[in-house]
């Protein structure tokens, strides 16, 4: 909300509003519930297939959520993060399959899995100076679904190869989460759906906050430095090489949870679900959705999954072209293309500017108490809108 | 100097650590070589080379792009895809002979490889890498879409600019060397010759070179940097579809047949040196020769026996992650200073 408090005075809004007034803060209530209301109702109204398809949103979210801290908070291009989700979903799945670990064990275990990858492939863009990484990372997102039909050390064997996996044991609701959430009565695949939708959905709320709090912590501080001014954040006692390589850990092992919360979603994996392809949808996403935002994961983890859906319908439309659903990726391309010159914050921070048009909040005096900090997450606020861009050289 | 002297002036450690490592390979190759005998060597030899010069054009239209802007262009690969599609349809369905058709289809996309660089890329600020890196994937996936569309999803037999009948080839020691390769090897030694006349004795090839030396000198002594920018996105499209045209028969037509090679083509620049034109040739060869020995006798190597010709990709990977980690200019690149 404080993010308000530093955008321009437009010329009339229609709301006014005191930062901390009880009419700001009735104001704010009502806005999240116009948000969290359709969440919670969406998936006893949908269809089973479009819930499971919002479960699957979810799981998108928190890989984009990962990808965003690299390429959005720190300014490094990753174009490989895929590679990663993709090892989170078949850890668990293995974890699954062969030990029968429950899956929510299996997602810390991924996460140290992936932190440890994220690590070892991060130590490069200590070198690794922009391009080069997009670089190596790219190469990484075409060399993964590779990697998972190599024979020697039975990881084909494991993995499945060329056809990917089954999870052995589905998420399926206990008898207490299904009178908690009121399925008793509902043919099986709406049970198994709203189940995996609330259980992702809070996995992914977990998940956010933590997000949110590293951006806003000293370690998130430091990311964003190192974005706008490499040489500054040096200066200023950021250790340049441990911080990279951290940041890029945590957005590794963050893409991978999301790639274990796919595995449970889809209740299985192959190497189709996590190639190039994919790469590019989620960079797709995240851009689109808004870079360098927190609540662009949401936006994004819908696109990507649904843009998939709706593009080849969409493109079948375009009146007297009725082109073949072939020409999907072409508009996958073509937002590309578009959000690099009309949305380089995207919809999110278009989202922002529109609100900031329509309601302004009129900043209260900063406490005595605590003002260096108030001030200061105005700041980290502030920097968060605006897009990656790496002005060192 | 001494010859020891000038190999330590040249040599820092990283390069030291990757000779190293090639010496380590190479090692590992000899027993499965000399068990399988000079004829199955000169053979692999052979094969490698014809991939090799095919990387080679396809590296050197990325490092003409790279030296001059220090941009990676992600569509490179499908921009030769879309030309040699192009190159088909002119020559399958169109009757023309295969020299005009792949010179046709050059011109086409240096047309569009020009219209690229002053429509989407021009407007950016070069050292903001983000917008570039949306762009280029973007075209990317609208010509792999397009081509898809336009041409369907399944493979094309494409013409061979040279004699490719069973018998035409040299036999040198008992391995075969086809007419395909010496004519591929000879067109991109031609090609290669083109790109240092003009970059040496036109003036044109002046200007790019000015630009890649320092843009804003180059602005203020009057170069037009955006149009010689401009000249080599458009150069870089036409070599990019040489190559492809090149290796199209071989490896059959589909709009997704020359990501794995982009690939290739990147380790090699990466090897060669992203800003250096005969490093990324030199590179190319290396990779191609890593390559073809390794999915070749790696079988007999203990612990590489899963790495059979379909996890070339692999060892691409692998080289560009190692190159990057120790030696990141590459083996004959310009080392930049760095003050951080």
């Amino acid at each position: 909300m404080s993010a308000n408090a530093t955008a321009t005075r437009p010329a009339g809004p229609l709301l006014t509003f005191k930062q901390g007034s009880s009419q700001h803060r009735t104001f704010q209530v009502i806005g999240w519930a116009c948000l969290a209301i359709p969440l919670l109702v969406a998936p006893y109204v949908l269809p089973s297939f479009r819930v499971g398809q919002l479960a699957q949103c979810a799981g998108w979210a928190v890989a984009i959520l990962g990808m965003n801290m690299v390429i959005g908070y720190s300014g490094l291009i990753s174009l490989g993060h895929i590679a990663f989700t993709g090892l989170g979903a078949y850890t668990t799945t293995i974890m699954i399959n062969e030990s029968s670990v429950p899956f929510w064990l299996t997602l810390p275990i991924a996460f140290v899995v992936c932190f440890a990858f994220g690590a070892l492939v991060g130590l490069p863009a200590l070198k690794i100076r922009g391009l080069y990484l997009a670089l190596v990372t790219f190469a990484l997102a075409y060399t993964f679904p590779i990697l998972l039909k190599i024979e020697g050390g039975g990881i084909a064997r494991r993995t499945g190869g060329e056809n990917g996996q089954n999870l052995k044991h589905r998420l399926l609701p206990t008898r207490l989460t299904r009178s908690l959430l009121m399925l008793n009565g509902k043919d099986d695949p709406s049970k198994v759906a709203i189940y995996k939708y609330f259980v992702l959905l809070l996995i992914a709320a977990v998940c956010f906050l933590l997000m949110r709090n590293i951006v806003k912590s000293r370690a998130g501080r430091a990311m964003i430095a190192i974005r706008d001014n490499q040489i500054g954040a040096a200066v200023s006692g950021v250790p340049l090489s441990r911080q990279k390589v951290l940041t890029f850990a945590i957005s590794a092992a963050f893409a991978g949870i999301g790639g274990s919360m796919l595995a449970g979603a889809l209740d299985s994996v192959g190497p189709t679900a996590f190639d190039a392809n994919y790469a590019v949808l989620t960079l797709m996403g995240l851009v689109l959705a808004g870079a360098a935002t927190l609540h662009g994961c949401w936006i994004g983890g819908l696109l990507v999954v649904f843009l998939q859906d709706f593009a080849p319908r969409l493109v079948k439309h375009i009146p007297f072209v009725h082109a073949s659903p072939v020409y999907a990726r072409a508009v996958f391309g073509l937002i590309l293309v578009l959000v690099a010159f009309f949305l380089p914050g995207g919809i999110v921070s278009a989202a922002r500017r529109l609100k900031a048009r329509l309601v302004r909040v009129i900043p209260a005096r900063p406490t005595a108490s605590r003002p260096e900090r108030a001030s200061a997450v105005v700041g980290a606020e502030a920097m968060g809108t605006t897009v990656g861009s790496v002005t060192s050289r | 100097m001494t010859l020891a002297q000038k190999l330590k002036a040249r040599m820092s450690a990283g390069s030291a650590f990757l000779w190293g490592l090639l010496a380590v390979v190479v090692i590992a190759l000899i027993p499965p070589i000399i068990d399988g005998g000079s004829q199955l060597f000169l053979q692999r030899v052979f094969d490698s080379m014809r991939n090799g010069a095919v990387y080679a054009v396809t590296a050197i239209a990325l490092v003409l792009i790279f030296k001059a802007t220090t941009l990676i262009n992600f569509a490179q690969a499908n921009i030769a895809m879309f030309g040699t599609f192009l190159c088909w349809q002119f020559t399958v369905k169109g009757g023309m002979p295969v020299w005009l058709a792949i010179i046709l289809a050059m011109a086409i996309m240096a047309a569009a490889g020009a219209t690229i660089e002053r429509v989407l890329v021009r407007p950016f600020d070069p050292s903001d890498h983000l917008p570039v890196v949306l762009i280029t994937f973007g075209v990317a996936a609208i010509l792999e879409a397009f081509a898809g569309g336009i041409w369907g999803l399944q493979s094309l037999q494409f013409p061979s600019p040279f004699p490719t009948k069973p018998n035409d080839r040299f036999t040198i020691g008992g391995a075969f060397l086809r007419y395909e390769t010496v004519g591929t090897i000879a067109v991109m030694g031609l090609m290669l010759l083109v790109i240092f006349t003009i970059l040496k004795r036109t003036k044109v090839g002046l200007a790019f070179r000015a630009v890649s030396s320092n843009v804003e000198s180059a602005r203020l002594v009057g170069v037009r940097t955006g149009r010689t920018l401009q000249f080599g996105w458009a150069l870089a499209g036409a070599l990019s579809v040489l190559g492809a045209t090149m290796v199209a028969h071989q490896t059959l037509l589909d709009p997704a047949f020359m990501a794995k090679l982009g690939i290739f083509a990147f380790a090699a620049a990466t090897l060669g040196g992203l800003d250096s034109i005969g490093g990324s040739v030199i590179g190319a060869f290396v990779v191609a020769l890593v390559q073809s020995m390794l999915t070749g006798y790696g079988q007999q190597i203990p612990g590489l026996g899963w790495l059979k010709s379909n996890f070339a990709l692999v060892i691409a990977f692998a080289l560009i992650l190692v190159v990057l980690l120790f030696k990141p200019a590459g083996l004959f690149g310009t080392r930049r200073v760095e003050r951080v």
